[in-house]
């Protein structure tokens, strides 16, 4: 197990160290943040200038490594949108706006998936499975965006139940964002736990319950769900890292503070420290929670072994 | 099996509840007219505004008119002058009773988000710098003249190198920074030329004053607490507009908390000395103000003024129909379902952005011998270069129907554009142009193909660039209706999609616009800052679309002259070579526009000539005023 989880954790190194060439390349190969950020009527004499004093005239190799450098330190250079901010510090700031944001979406997710996709399965070719099927449908193919612009407008400007945007009105403000971010993991999540309670209530040990008395609700509840859930952890964990990811839309629809919204005007502006450090923050909570996944399963199911 | 009757029933259901969500919409009232008309108070100021500024208009709705690309009525204003006319006392405070509450603005993030005005263009600066402190001289909000602000009276000698103006004496910054003095004015203007600062003017203050703080403390000089002189390196006609908030980043800043507390904390807290004082900000979320209750112009009506930054237009509009703010920018496109809302489209008082396309390759052919030696080592005249034609130009021009893009896209709110640059009510403007403008540049696609078989270019390929610049999203269509145009009239037209930003790097910095024609937007200023850029063979003017060598010797006469007549007639006689060689393809001149919440907000006027979709929030009243 020890020796797993250190090459794990060396898999996972090697992989930020691409993914800082692929993210370094491709916001150079984006365009000049200078051609954005300069007025219309700046000359070339100005953008010379700033070009020397932020670092972009020496050879991309040299920046390169500067830029890893200072990045295994946690310094990704100052933001060049918003003067005076280090790009880390901004980051920081919007990650927990994200992270309860995702973390609400995973459970609106949870809350509306496990029920139906158990009642899918317990009542197969029932209005409940057709239901549940509709739901997926709608779920995979409704895109975030629009579905978070028809909650905001049905259930804020219309019916005034909630708040248009932004975070300031407390636990409220979480809702319409979450159900739209979590509506796409509904459909994924809901037929994983139908196909797994399928596979487990055909099992003689489901059988045997019920032949012993054990109340349905106990059967499936507890002893069906429980060892259905297996599959449906080893997702659940992982769409955290996607539900954070995926919420960069939505944080655009809803005005949410998060690190989304920041990764939006920062590719926007080529603003490359910025877009730098969310891409790699990104990519270490997907690594992250993979590897947490990883090492969970052996501990969820003692079946599993390492070798 | 489901029976089809539950399903029925459920999306019955599901139907119902959308139906009763959205339907309450067909209740609203639709409201198009403007707000209400201003208070006494406000009246009397408006007045004093007017009088000194000679014209003015109030705030009206945004409703489509009929007889738009009317040619515009000038507007009298206060122009730059060796005397200016500004001279009289500085104007009275405007005496106002805090209503309370909070104006809450759902904007557009800014590009840059900044406090101080030496990071951004003119535009971030307006919209977020503007609020907290002020610039030298004031614009009135009615007409857009100069007139006495932190400056009460200014003058230039004879060649326009060197400018005095005189300073109020009863300014205090915010917070415990004391009274505002001449000796604040050369900390700020030191400012725009940091080694970090990106402004509109960072090039311009470089050029007149100097590239150092050293140079630059040298030549703007306090004579004493209440007098600043500028020495400029090289005669200037606009000093006293630079020293506006209209085009320039000189807002100023409490010395003493620069020498305190250094640059960081001053952008952090900045002390100011504007009707509103900055509290905070969050970036990507939120700017608040507080009331100055002691300002020396005017003190705002609200308690404080809060700027959300909603990325999202159907956010921003949704936010406004549910009255969680009052003011929005909305864009053209959704102004009918605001309205449908009962909300109101306010315009600026005056034209606010210009539209037109730009010829390229039209380089001056004096620079021909300058080619080799240029910094990108490119040619820029090109004598095989088909828009050098005149009559090529004139085919453009005359194969594009303005009424139509007016209607179709503008909704008929735009107003007849002659001459890039040039608005009737701005010095330099010849009435001629607007005379003759539909038998020179109306439209005529026979005339068009006739014109340009006679140039002997016909059929030449010509690349489109579909661009876009923040404030006219209609550029694009507009640049897909000229596909369908210049095709018409036998040009071989290729498009291509491109970013302002790469259009800026591939194209016209290195000067390699020929054989393109792209949309483009400007504001209503003085026309002499337009041709500076555009027009111009040198220098700032890295557009360099010149129909003739006298471009340049033009040019210079109108802005080192101090004397109105002179400055006049030069950019008259520039703008009638542009006019009659068809030097760019002018389309329209679009206010600004604004949504409001009527039930909120009295009376807002703004003049619409600033790099900023609005500005002058300390004059809004609310509607129970």
């Amino acid at each position: 197990m020890q020796r797993y989880i250190i090459f794990r954790v060396g898999q996972s190194i090697l992989t930020l160290l691409v993914l800082t060439v692929i993210v370094f390349s491709l916001a150079r190969l984006s365009g000049d943040p200078l051609d954005v950020l300069l007025p219309l009527e700046a000359t070339n004499e100005d953008a010379e200038r700033l070009r020397a004093a932020w670092g972009l005239d020496r050879p991309v190799h040299i920046q390169y490594f500067t830029f890893l450098g200072n990045a295994l330190t946690g310094d990704f250079g100052d933001s060049l949108r918003v003067r005076g901010r280090t790009a880390i510090s901004l980051v920081l700031e919007r990650l927990p706006n994200t992270a309860a944001l995702a973390g609400v979406a995973v459970v609106v997710a949870i809350l509306i998936a496990v029920p139906i996709g158990v009642l899918s399965a317990v009542k197969k070719d029932s209005v409940f499975d057709y239901v549940g099927k509709v739901i997926a449908l709608f779920g995979q193919s409704l895109p975030a965006f629009w579905l978070g612009l028809m909650l905001m407008w049905v259930f804020a400007a219309q019916l005034g139940w909630f708040p248009v945007s932004g975070k300031e009105h407390g636990a409220l403000s979480y809702i319409l964002p979450a159900i739209a971010i979590g509506w796409f993991q509904v459909a994924a999540l809901m037929r994983l736990v139908r196909s797994s309670m399928l596979d487990v209530l055909d099992t003689e040990y489901v059988k045997l319950a019920r032949i012993k008395g054990v109340a349905e609700w106990k059967v499936i509840w507890k002893h069906c769900l429980r060892n259905a859930a297996i599959a449906p952890f080893t997702y659940f964990a992982l769409i955290i890292g996607s539900l954070m990811v995926g919420s960069v839309s939505i944080e655009f629809v809803f005005a949410w503070p998060g690190v989304g919204r920041l990764a939006v005007d920062a590719a926007v502006t080529k603003d490359f420290p910025v877009v730098q450090a969310v891409v790699i923050t990104f990519c270490l909570v997907y690594i992250v929670a993979n590897l947490l996944v990883d090492i969970a399963y052996a501990y969820v199911d003692p079946r599993i072994r390492y070798s | 099996m489901v029976k089809p009757t539950i399903l029925v029933a459920l999306a019955s259901a599901l139907l119902l509840a959308i139906g009763v969500a959205c339907g309450g919409a067909s209740e609203e009232s639709t409201q198009t007219t403007a707000p209400a008309s201003q208070p006494q108070a406000e009246q009397q100021q408006s007045q004093t505004e007017q009088q000194q500024s000679g014209g003015g208009q109030q705030a009206s709705s945004g409703a489509a008119d009929p007889t738009a690309m009317a040619p515009e009525t000038p507007i009298p204003t206060v122009v730059a002058t060796a005397t200016p006319s500004p001279t009289s006392t500085p104007t009275a405070a405007q005496e106002t009773t805090a209503v309370g509450g909070s104006l809450r603005i759902a904007t557009i993030p800014p590009v840059q988000q900044l406090t101080g005005s030496w990071l951004g263009t003119t535009t971030s600066a307006n919209t977020q710098v503007r609020p907290f402190t002020d610039p030298l001289v004031h614009t009135d909000r009615f007409d857009g003249s100069l007139v006495p602000g932190l400056a009460t009276s200014w003058e230039a000698n004879e060649d326009g190198t060197q400018w005095t103006f005189q300073l109020r004496n009863d300014v205090e910054f915010h917070g415990d920074w004391g009274p505002f003095t001449a000796h604040d004015v050369p900390t700020s203007a030191s400012f725009i030329i940091r080694e970090d600062a990106i402004a509109t003017d960072t090039g311009l203050f470089r050029g007149l004053f100097g590239d150092t703080e050293e140079e630059m403390l040298t030549n703007i000089v306090a004579l004493d607490d209440y007098t600043i002189q500028f020495n400029l390196k090289t005669p200037n006609s606009l000093m006293d507009f630079f020293a506006g908030a209209q085009q320039g980043n000189l807002f100023m800043y409490s010395k003493a908390q620069y020498e305190a507390e250094g640059i960081d904390q001053l952008q952090a807290k900045p002390a100011g000395v504007g009707p509103w004082v900055f509290e905070e900000r969050t970036i990507d979320v939120n700017i608040l103000y507080s009331r100055n209750a002691d300002h020396y112009r005017r003190s705002p009506f609200f308690e404080e003024m809060e700027y959300i930054l909603i990325p999202e237009e159907t956010t921003r509009l949704a936010q406004l129909t549910t009255s969680q703010v009052q003011i929005g920018e909305i864009s053209r496109e959704l102004h009918t379902d605001a309205q449908g809302s009962g909300l109101t489209v306010l315009q600026s008082e005056l034209p606010s952005i210009q539209v037109a396309f730009i010829i390229g390759g039209v380089y001056n052919p004096e620079e021909a011998s300058a080619c080799l030696t240029d910094e990108f080592q490119n040619c820029f005249y090109q004598p095989d270069e088909p828009h050098l034609n005149p009559k090529v130009r004139e085919a453009i021009n005359r194969a594009i129907d303005r009424e139509e893009i007016n209607r179709e896209l503008f909704g008929g709110i735009g107003r007849q554009h002659t001459v890039w640059g040039y608005h009737p009510a701005l010095p330099g403007y010849n009435p001629r142009w607007t005379e003759e403008f539909d038998d020179k540049y109306g439209f005529d696609a026979e005339l068009a193909t006739q014109l340009l078989e006679e140039s002997g270019h016909q059929g030449y390929d010509l690349t489109l660039l579909l661009t876009e610049l923040p404030g006219v999203p209609e550029m694009i269509p507009m640049g897909e209706a000229a596909f369908t145009y210049l095709t018409n009239i036998g040009i071989n037209v290729e498009s291509e999609a491109i970013r302002w930003a790469d259009y800026r790097a591939k194209y016209y910095r290195p000067g390699k616009t020929h054989g393109t024609i792209a949309a483009t937007r400007g504001t209503y200023r003085p026309a002499d800052i337009t041709l500076r850029f555009y027009n111009r063979s040198g220098g700032a003017g890295f557009w360099r679309t010149s129909v003739d060598p006298m471009t340049d010797i033009l040019y210079d006469r109108a802005t080192q002259s101090v004397d109105p007549e002179v400055k006049a007639q030069a950019l008259r006689d520039l703008g009638d070579l542009k006019f009659d060689l068809y030097s760019e393809v002018p389309i329209v001149w679009l206010p600004a526009q604004i949504v409001v919440d009527p039930a909120a907000i009295g009376e807002m006027a703004w003049p619409g000539n600033i790099n900023a979709s609005f500005t002058h929030t300390e004059y809004i009243t609310p509607a129970s005023q």
